[in-house]
């Protein structure tokens, strides 16, 4: 078997303190041996001894220890969570200096470039012998996703650095889901859909008020049978539906681009993760105010639930969004071309744009095709040049924001700026 | 890149090693009457050397490296002018590697420095230690020098590990318990060293040759007188043998072969320490030059070695004695005790074959429900109160068990009861009622009645006639 030069090398970094003992001891012998003199036996006797604790107790430290770690299963992105960490020594002898790693996912994912890896969740510098520890470790959540923690491991390299053990503790595996965080909207400038309660997907008006009744007319085919007005039917033996005002309610779809190259920027502060961010924010609001509100998505993972509102279904929209990514390759364009069909007359699309300038022009050809359909654009608009890192070479054609901007006004669109680090409280509630 | 060195302890720790591991030379000297003139230079040198390494604080500048020069200097002139016409080589070399020690002190302020100066002072302590001047006087030096050096190395890597694990953990454990972690590590380091020294053999090469030695004739004859020659046997056989077979024995193969002048000739080959008598420690005290906390505090361990022998010389006499009587009953009845622990062994080995082996068999389970039945039923000898129950209990258990219906290891009665009586519903009355009468006796109060005890017979009787 071929074994690498890198593991070589770290085989050899990770063994030198040991190996250097090791030829020390051999010639402290050496040296005994050619001295009849007992106390030169000393320092042959305390290097093997240092060398003997050094790489057999780590091994029996991290033994006879239970390790639990308990914490939330949910969190929203910037919020603190608060882990507690049990360590039980099971042994009759006191434990010294065991760390406890575990592996976090989460940690260190809001650095550009970060990525999730072991984390030292603290230092048992003295465990005596049945007893436990606890101890709490608060960490903040950086990046929402999904995410499968553990299992907690223990290491110890006591008490010289000579050598490491490792062991893990199997039962600490669990998940955590962190939601995008979600900023307050106060208002959004949405317009209002024909009632769509005479469509046979709609059982019963939306709510009090969305609509009332305003005559009554034949029925025509796709007409809910529910709302058949019998007596009515019965005296002219025809089927007579009632008819309803045809009030106004919004309807909402969130638009994602999910394409990999429409993703400008590292990190939290990646134009994705914003735009997360933001319909996540606007799902809120929308859910809460009964405004039926799905997500559609190009990604690998596909996004195209049903519409609805209300907690539960804000809940799914949040469930959805903490484990998007943007790692599709269709064209937002066409997203947007399949998502036409499917809107209604006046529904609201949110679209999201921060492709490049190579794709601007299918993607605009896409949009002027929804508003032919009659919906309704609330174009968020990344200032894209701004989201690329200073170390990351620049877009090759980046798209103009006030161009862009320019356009959409003109198809009737209504846009929203979003610079790179906005304050989006403010951006949303000016 | 070796970490950078700000702990001062770990300074202070080199600076007693270094110390100490010149104490130890400059104590080969003790009969000059210049020791303490060398301890107090040597103080200055290190002490001094340290502080500039310590005050850059982990950072080497410019202060050090001059200092370095000038320490540089001053030792060459002190090697050609002092160390080399006083001591000569090999001695002289001693002095310089402290020289050059001290100057590399200068610019210490990284652990792998720290390391090699701890390393520098090993050195320095073998060739002490080696001298054929070294007794056991100068463990007064070395022992401090040993625990030291591991103080040293295991409290610097602790605080620094301590320090870099809290800087990057997620938590806040109790941080207490760290000086007794390190503590626990040097005591545990210096115990096992102690214990690996007075295990280890000690030989030299003369031995060596002696033992395994050049390939000889010796060995290849039929000569009969051989086997009783030097190194053919243990130091057990060593009085039939020559001089040198006494010192054989001191290996630890044997003791107490040949005579004790013959024991000087052996300690040649294998030097072996032992701790010397109150005699030589009094005579030790009396060398001229001696420093006087070390002759005074050998006086009192002289003091305390004649009084623990005066104490302890009844106690162990006694012990002597037990064992000898011991031992003489033992030999006086060794068939009987041979006899005992054959029967004894034999009975733990049919003890295993049951629990083991036999309980699983099927011809082992009915011999033991007829046992059953006649204990509990036929004779009514079953234990009183709610051992008796149980016995009644365990009995209908063996009695499933017979009808291939163990009761599982985990099962507790009332599962116990339902996958017993499954396919048996006609069983189910009595191994309830039976079942019930034990889980009252067994959690509750009171011991069973006399009438309980009856019904659980009678219950019992059925269960046997229709399962036995």
């Amino acid at each position: 078997m071929n074994v690498a030069p890198e593991e070589q090398t770290d085989w050899l970094r990770r063994h030198r303190k040991i190996a250097v003992l090791a030829a020390l001891t051999a010639v402290a012998y050496l040296a005994a041996i050619n001295r009849a003199q007992p106390f030169v036996w000393l320092v042959p006797a305390l290097l093997v001894a240092t060398l003997a604790t050094g790489f057999l107790w780590p091994r029996w430290l991290v033994r006879g220890l239970a390790v639990s770690r308990n914490g939330p299963t949910r969190a929203e992105e910037g919020q603190v969570i608060e882990f507690r960490i049990e360590v039980d020594n099971r042994g009759w002898l006191p434990r010294f200096m065991v760390e406890l790693v575990d592996r976090l996912p989460f940690v260190g994912l809001a650095d550009p470039g970060g990525r999730g890896a072991d984390q030292v969740l603290g230092l048992l510098a003295y465990l005596p012998g049945r007893r436990r520890q606890q101890f709490t470790a608060r960490i903040p959540c950086e990046k929402r996703g999904f995410y499968r923690l553990g299992p907690v491991g223990l290491a110890s390299s006591f008490p010289l650095g000579l050598a490491e053990a490792r062991r893990t503790a199997g039962d600490s595996l669990h998940t955590l889901t962190i939601y995008p965080e979600v900023f307050n909207i106060l208002a959004l400038p949405l317009r209002g859909a024909p009632s769509q309660i005479h469509r046979g997907g709609y059982l019963l008006p939306e709510g009090a008020g969305a609509a009332e009744f305003a005559g009554l007319r034949e029925y025509r085919r796709g007409d809910n049978p529910r709302h058949v007005h019998w007596p009515t039917t019965a005296r002219l033996n025809e089927l007579m539906v009632r008819e309803f005002e045809p009030l106004a309610s919004a309807c909402l779809t969130l638009a994602l681009d999910h394409s990999a190259s429409a993703n400008v920027g590292r990190g939290r502060d990646a134009t994705f993760e914003v735009a997360i961010r933001i319909a996540a924010s606007i799902a809120r609001l929308a859910c809460g105010q009964s405004i039926r509100t799905r997500l559609a998505g190009n990604g690998q993972r596909s996004l195209n639930g049903l519409p609805g509102s209300g907690d539960r279904h804000f809940q799914g929209i949040l469930d959805e969004l903490a484990v998007i990514d943007a790692d599709g390759v269709t064209p937002y364009a066409r997203l947007l071309d399949d998502l036409g069909p499917q809107c209604v007359r006046g529904e609201t699309v949110v679209v999201f744009l921060s492709g490049s300038a190579a794709d601007w022009d299918e993607t605009l050809r896409a949009l002027t095709m929804l508003r032919a359909r009659q919906l309704h654009l609330f174009a968020i608009v990344f200032d894209t040049p701004g989201f690329v890192p200073d170390y990351a070479a620049p877009l090759a054609v980046p798209a103009d924001a006030a161009e862009t901007t320019a356009t959409l006004l003109e198809l009737g669109a209504h846009c929203l700026n979003v610079r790179h680090r906005a304050d989006l409280v403010r951006l949303f509630n000016a | 890149m070796s970490a950078p060195l700000t702990y001062f302890p770990a300074y202070a720790g080199l600076f007693a090693s270094l110390m100490l591991a010149l104490a130890c030379n400059a104590f080969l000297d003790i009969g000059y009457g210049i020791f303490g003139v060398e301890i107090v230079f040597w103080a200055a040198v290190f002490g001094w050397t340290l502080l500039v390494g310590w005050r850059q604080r982990g950072q080497a500048d410019e202060r050090g490296a001059g200092q370095q020069k000038v320490i540089l200097l001053i030792g060459a002139a002190l090697t050609i002018l002092v160390f080399i016409p006083t001591w000569g080589f090999p001695r002289a070399g001693v002095y310089v590697l402290g020289i050059l020690q001290a100057s590399m002190n200068c610019v210490t302020t990284t652990r792998r420095q720290l390391h090699f100066g701890l390393l520098v002072s090993a050195v320095m302590v073998m060739f002490a230690a080696a001298h054929f001047r070294a007794d056991w006087t100068m463990l007064f030096y070395l022992v401090p020098y040993i625990v030291a050096v591991v103080f040293t190395l295991v409290s610097e890597q602790i605080s620094r590990r301590a320090r870099d694990l809290r800087q990057a953990s997620l938590g806040a454990p109790d941080p207490a318990g760290q000086g007794l972690a390190i503590a626990a590590a040097t005591a545990l380091i210096l115990a096992l060293a102690g214990f690996l020294y007075m295990l280890t053999p000690q030989p030299g090469w003369p031995h060596l040759f002696w033992r395994w030695g050049q390939p000889t004739n010796i060995g290849f004859t039929d000569d009969p007188g051989e086997s009783g020659r030097a190194g053919r046997r243990s130091g057990g056989d060593a009085g039939q043998g020559e001089g040198g077979q006494g010192g054989a024995g001191g290996s630890g193969e044997g003791s107490g072969g040949g005579r004790p002048e013959e024991a000087d000739a052996g300690l040649e080959l294998m030097p072996q320490w032992s701790w010397p008598d109150a005699r030589k420690m009094r005579e030790a005290a009396r060398r001229p030059g001696m420093p006087g906390w070390q002759s005074g505090l050998i006086g009192q361990l002289a003091d305390a070695e004649e009084w623990v022998g005066k104490t302890c010389s009844p106690l162990l006499a006694e012990i002597r004695e037990l064992l000898q009587k011991l031992g003489e009953w033992l030999r006086e009845h060794r068939a009987a005790i041979a006899d005992v622990l054959l029967a004894l062994l034999a009975l733990a080995l049919l003890a295993a074959l049951y629990y083991w082996l036999l309980r699983e068999v099927r011809a082992v389970t009915w011999v033991r429900t007829r046992f059953d039945y006649l204990r509990l039923v036929a004779f009514d000898a079953g234990a009183p109160g709610a051992s008796g129950a149980g016995q009644f209990y365990r009995a209908m258990e063996r009695l499933f068990a017979l009808r291939e219906t163990p009761r599982r290891a985990n099962a507790n009665t009332r599962e116990f009861l339902r996958e017993a009586t499954e396919f048996r519903e006609d069983l189910h009355p009595p191994a309830a009622e039976l079942t019930g009468l034990f889980e009252r006796c067994r959690y509750g109060e009171k011991a069973p009645t006399a009438p309980e005890r009856q019904r659980m017979r009678d219950l019992y009787r059925a269960l046997f006639r229709a399962l036995g």
